[in-house]
């Protein structure tokens, strides 16, 4: 068991290195004029040569790459001194660069817009459990029935809308038209700031996000919980005199949650990895929302360090999927 | 480093491989005589959901190749040569004639946009072109990748399978969408200036949908691979000494069209839901026509001139959701026991 | 039981899946039932732990454990029947034993569910000493493993280890030895005997092997298509059978101490489908005997379950009036020529 986390963790440690490199390489290769940006920003568009190679200069990009990703790296790890314009500023660890457009650190507003971005991912992806498993088991032990057929054909249809589309709808009808009163002061206020607006601003986030996702959940409890169902074991477990709950939930249940479980884990990943869609349609200040804004503004630093952001929590939320495979199926976990 | 997302934030599936199959399965009853596909296709024509599915991807895609054409019968355009004599710009730039307040305008039957005074049924037209040239040149260029590494890796084994499959887990864990989030400020830093920008941002899109979506594909041929490689056919081919291109190219491809099927019927709808959704957050098509982009603009007039909105929407949400059932009869049809 | 049918819904109309089948199995005996695939072994007994869905199946005639009936109960009390005074063990243990869940575990909870006063260290040793009884090494060790890391034999005996942990007075065992190893079955079967004795159960054993069918049982019921075709002794059974159907599941039983020259003779065809049953005896496309029948009868008139020459022990499903005869005659020479010059 213990080798088998340590080899799992080599390998995410692998893949977070290798997608650090990528990331690095693509921003130092991509952009013929990676400075640009940034001094159009510091000069009010008044960037002319001279100020371009300076800027560029102060950037590293005139020194070789592999020492600047060195650089780089050392930076997330223990922080270094950044020269932006003419001023030298501190980028304390993790240093991520400063973000073009408003010139502070980008981890210090990062950690300003994680909370929104978690916010939004922890009540959707609850929302994809709490309804999704148990409206596919109960599906599942109706199968064949009337009410079986119209629930798994309306999902069906539901799950084949784009995802913005529907959540654009909702939020523009909710919000815009009707303007129904609690939910429609969509955006993100700190929960420890006031309670009841981050809940009343992140509700519909979560209803639509929760609503959709668990469509899927439906379909994939269903399918699992009917194939666990016609396992041997649960004749067995029947056979035994169990109750039928027991028999469903303990016997089926548990070992149809196995694949729900990985397929959530990665679903849970890619959330906190930024709810771009959700976020920009509902408003909300996060990660996603954020590196949006900075595609727009060409912040490079910043998405930059949103991409590498995204690929440790899902290479982190990978990882942990395979840790908790290997708990929830003893067969694993001992070969 | 093996499962994939499927969550709504990745934009549904852009690298899937067909759900988990229902064991709750009617028998098929056993025709004998007949090819698979055949029997498949049969099935496909006496399903009416199919049957109207596949009349409505028909007219989109007759849309998408005849667009110039159907501008032409209406006597529309793209280009807008004078936008101020269109919209009204002191009532928030909204049309001078027909949607939202006065009524029908036959010179422009699905409106024009507030602001720009263009055409909507010929950025329509052209948005569904866009839509479906992006999603199946995207969709054949990810099969064929998908396809041939599925093969080397299945067929091949040992390292290069290990390689193959590693690169294939690999993939799975970046969702597309960040992605192309990461490659859109370098690519329009890079070209934003040049006089053949959209057709760059067009090829972008394609090698990013690409890029990020051959992985299910790869997956599913390998392991049909795999086990086809051990049947007889396959065995007595290598006996009588086939050379292995020919063993791949005649004995195993057509053995693999079902699974390849599949998941190009898989690959389409969310190519498709893709490419609007990107150019609806304006990293996808931003200098081009495309259905996302308008929708994106009409959000903001929602409230006074729904319409403009509703055109492009049902537009995606028709073409998609036709697509999805399409697939979903299809992967019936190919196999019975997958049947709800 | 009496009269038992049991019909399943399907696409293409109603199957008759167990069609009147009657039997009695006494405290401390062993019933086998032989049938091929699909002869309504295996649903005849899953009926009397009613474990068909009640929603499809339809079930008719009594079903009788000791004095309760069966068919009919409900739910709540049926589940009480199962697992307590009906016990069954199924073919592939690794697919029926749970594979998420430690062997002790699920015996424990077998014991638990029957005995609700009991603490969970009294059903933990219980589970242990039946893992004992059943044969398994270090009991005390091996009950905090999975399945999966059990051998196929050991499994089986936790089966029926926990078949056995409530003292059912009925043992129903679903081919036990099929998934096993060559050596194993012997084994298992020579446990299951012990422990029959021990308690005194009465132990249905459903097979295909007239093999186990010989070692095992006090009385013999051969299926065919749902419906029982000879039902009889054991011994007698299997040394006088008189419907052709076991004469061609005897002929078709390897015996590695005959001569070579005893030859396996197959029996033509395949069983028919329930959907569509042949008119009269449901065997007589496939027997080679028919034309020994006066008239068409065999391909008319479905024969009655009735006496054979041997007296009222023995029922036979068939239209042969001299079927002992002919069997002495015509089918032994063929399949065991060594026991026909034996007996001369």
């Amino acid at each position: 068991m213990f080798a088998y986390v340590v080899k799992r963790l080599i390998a995410g440690i692998v893949v977070v290195f290798m997608v650090s490199m990528a990331v690095f390489l693509l921003f130092w290769y991509g952009p013929n004029e990676p400075a640009r940006p940034l001094c159009d920003q510091q000069t009010s568009n008044h960037c002319d040569t001279a100020r371009l190679a300076r800027y560029t200069e102060n950037l590293g990009y005139n020194n070789p790459v592999l020492s600047e990703y060195g650089t780089f790296v050392k930076g997330i790890f223990v922080g270094r001194d950044m020269t932006i314009g003419t001023k030298t500023r501190p980028c304390p660890a993790p240093c991520f660069g400063y973000s073009y457009r408003t010139t502070v650190p980008v981890w210090g507003e990062m950690k300003t817009r994680l909370p929104a971005t978690f916010s939004v991912a922890i009540g959707g992806a609850s929302l994809y459990l709490l309804f999704g498993i148990p409206i596919g088991v109960a599906a599942a032990r109706r199968r064949g029935t009337v009410a079986d057929k119209a629930l798994v054909s309306s999902f069906l249809v539901l799950s084949s809308i784009p995802y913005y589309l529907f959540a654009l709808l909702t939020w523009l009808y909710l919000t815009v038209i009707f303007e129904i009163p609690f939910l429609s002061d969509t955006g993100y206020h700190p929960f420890t700031d006031n309670p009841a607006k981050w809940f009343s601003g992140l509700l519909l986030a979560w209803i639509v996000l929760g609503i959709f996702g668990c469509t899927q959940y439906t379909r994939y409890s269903r399918g699992a919980m009917i194939e666990a169902l016609s396992e041997d074991y649960i004749r067995t477990a029947k056979a035994k005199g169990l109750p039928a709950r027991t028999v469903v939930y303990k016997h089926g249940l548990r070992a149809a949650l196995v694949p729900i479980v990985t397929i959530f884990g990665i679903d849970f990943g890619v959330l906190l990895a930024g709810t771009i869609f959700t976020e920009r349609i509902f408003d909300i200040q996060g990660i996603g929302f954020w590196s949006l804004q900075a595609v727009t503004a060409k912040d490079l630093p910043v998405v930059e360090a949103t991409a590498l952001f995204s690929a440790v929590v899902l290479v982190v939320a990978n990882l942990l999927v395979d840790v908790i495979y290997s708990v929830l199926d003893p067969r694993v976990r001992l070969s | 480093m093996s499962a994939q997302t499927a969550g709504p934030e990745t934009l549904g599936h852009l690298s899937e491989e067909p759900p988990p199959v229902d064991p709750n399965s009617k028998q098929a009853k056993t025709i004998t005589g007949k090819s698979p596909l055949r029997i498949a296709f049969g099935r496909l024509a006496r399903d009416k959901i199919a049957v109207v599915c596949a009349a409505v991807v028909l007219f989109f895609v007759l849309v998408a190749v005849f667009a110039g054409a159907i501008c032409s019968i209406f006597n529309v355009d793209t280009e807008t040569v004078l936008a101020t004599t269109r919209v009204d710009f002191l009532n928030n730039g909204l049309p001078l004639k027909g949607p939202p307040n006065h009524g029908f305008d036959p010179a422009h039957p699905f409106g024009v946009a507030p602001n720009t005074g263009n055409d909507n049924l010929a950025f329509w037209v052209y948005g569904c072109r866009t839509s479906l040239m992006i999603a199946s040149i995207a969709t054949l260029f990810a099969s064929v990748l998908g396809v041939s590494l599925g093969l080397l890796a299945g067929f091949l084994g040992g390292p290069v399978d290990k390689i193959i499959s590693f690169f294939t887990d690999f993939f799975l864990t970046v969702p597309f969408l960040l992605a192309a989030l990461t490659i859109a400020p370098i690519v329009s830093q890079r070209f934003a200036t040049s006089p053949h920008y959209a057709r760059i941002q067009l090829i972008d899109l394609i090698v990013v949908l690409s890029v990020f979506g051959w992985m299910g594909i790869a997956r599913l041929i390998r392991g049909e691979v795999l086990s086809l490689r051990e049947r007889e056919f396959i065995q007595a081919a290598r006996v009588l000494g086939m050379p292995t291109r020919r063993i791949l190219v005649k004995e195993l491809l057509p053995n693999l069209v079902a699974p390849i099927v599949v998941s190009i019927s898989l690959m389409l709808p969310a190519f498709v839901a893709a490419e609007a959704g990107l150019a609806f957050l304006g990293i996808g098509v931003t200098s081009g026509i495309s259905w996302g982009q308008t929708i994106n603009t009409a959000s903001n007039f929602f409230e006074v001139y729904p319409l403009f909105l509703w055109e492009p929407l049902i537009g995606i949400v028709a073409l998609v959701l036709a697509l999805n059932l399409l697939g979903d009869a299809i992967r019936d049809a190919l196999d019975p026991k997958t049947r709800r | 039981m009496e009269d038992l049918t049991v019909r399943f819904p399907t696409e293409d109309g109603f199957i008759t899946a167990v069609h009147g089948l009657s039997y009695t199995v006494e405290l401390g005996k062993t019933l086998g039932i032989v049938g091929e695939s699909g002869s309504g072994k295996s649903v005849s007994s899953m009926a009397v732990l009613g474990l068909h869905d009640n929603k499809t199946a339809r079930i008719t005639g009594s079903i009788r454990v000791g004095g309760t009936e069966v068919v009919g109960l409900s739910e709540n009390r049926m589940r009480k029947l199962r697992g307590n005074q009906v016990a069954m063990i199924f073919q592939d243990a690794l697919a029926a034993l749970h594979p998420f869940y430690k062997i002790g575990g699920q015996l424990a909870e077998a014991y638990l569910v029957h005995h609700p006063s009991a603490s969970k260290r009294d059903a933990r040793r219980k589970a242990i000493e039946m893992l004992d009884r059943v044969g398994i090494p270090q009991p005390d060790r091996r009950v905090d493993d999975f399945p999966h890391q059990f051998s196929g034999g050991m499994r089986q005996r936790a089966m029926i280890a926990m078949g056995l942990i409530n003292d059912p007075s009925l043992l129903i065992a679903d081919e036990p030895t099929t998934a096993l190893d060559v050596t194993v079955p012997a084994q298992i079967l020579d446990l299951l005997q012990d422990l029959q004795r021990e308690f005194n159960s009465a132990v249905i054993i459903i097979t295909h092997d007239l093999g186990v069918i010989a070692e095992m049982a006090d009385d013999v019921l051969v299926m065919y298509a749902g419906r029982a075709v000879e039902y009889g002794l054991g011994k007698e059974l299997l040394t006088h059978p008189e419907m052709p159907y076991t004469w061609g599941l005897l002929s078709s039983v390897p015996d590695v101490t005959a001569s070579t020259d005893s030859r396996l003779i197959p029996i033509p065809g395949n069983p028919p489908s329930l959907l569509s049953l042949p008119a009269g005896c449901s065997f007589h496309p496939r027997c080679v005997h028919s034309d020994k029948v006066p008239g068409d009868l065999c391909a008319t008139t479905m024969p009655e379950l009735s006496p054979g020459t041997r007296g009222p022990s023995h029922l036979k499903r068939c239209h042969l009036a001299n079927a002992d005869a002919v069997y002495q005659a015509e089918v032994l020479p063929e399949i065991a020529p060594d026991l026909v010059e034996e007996t001369l």
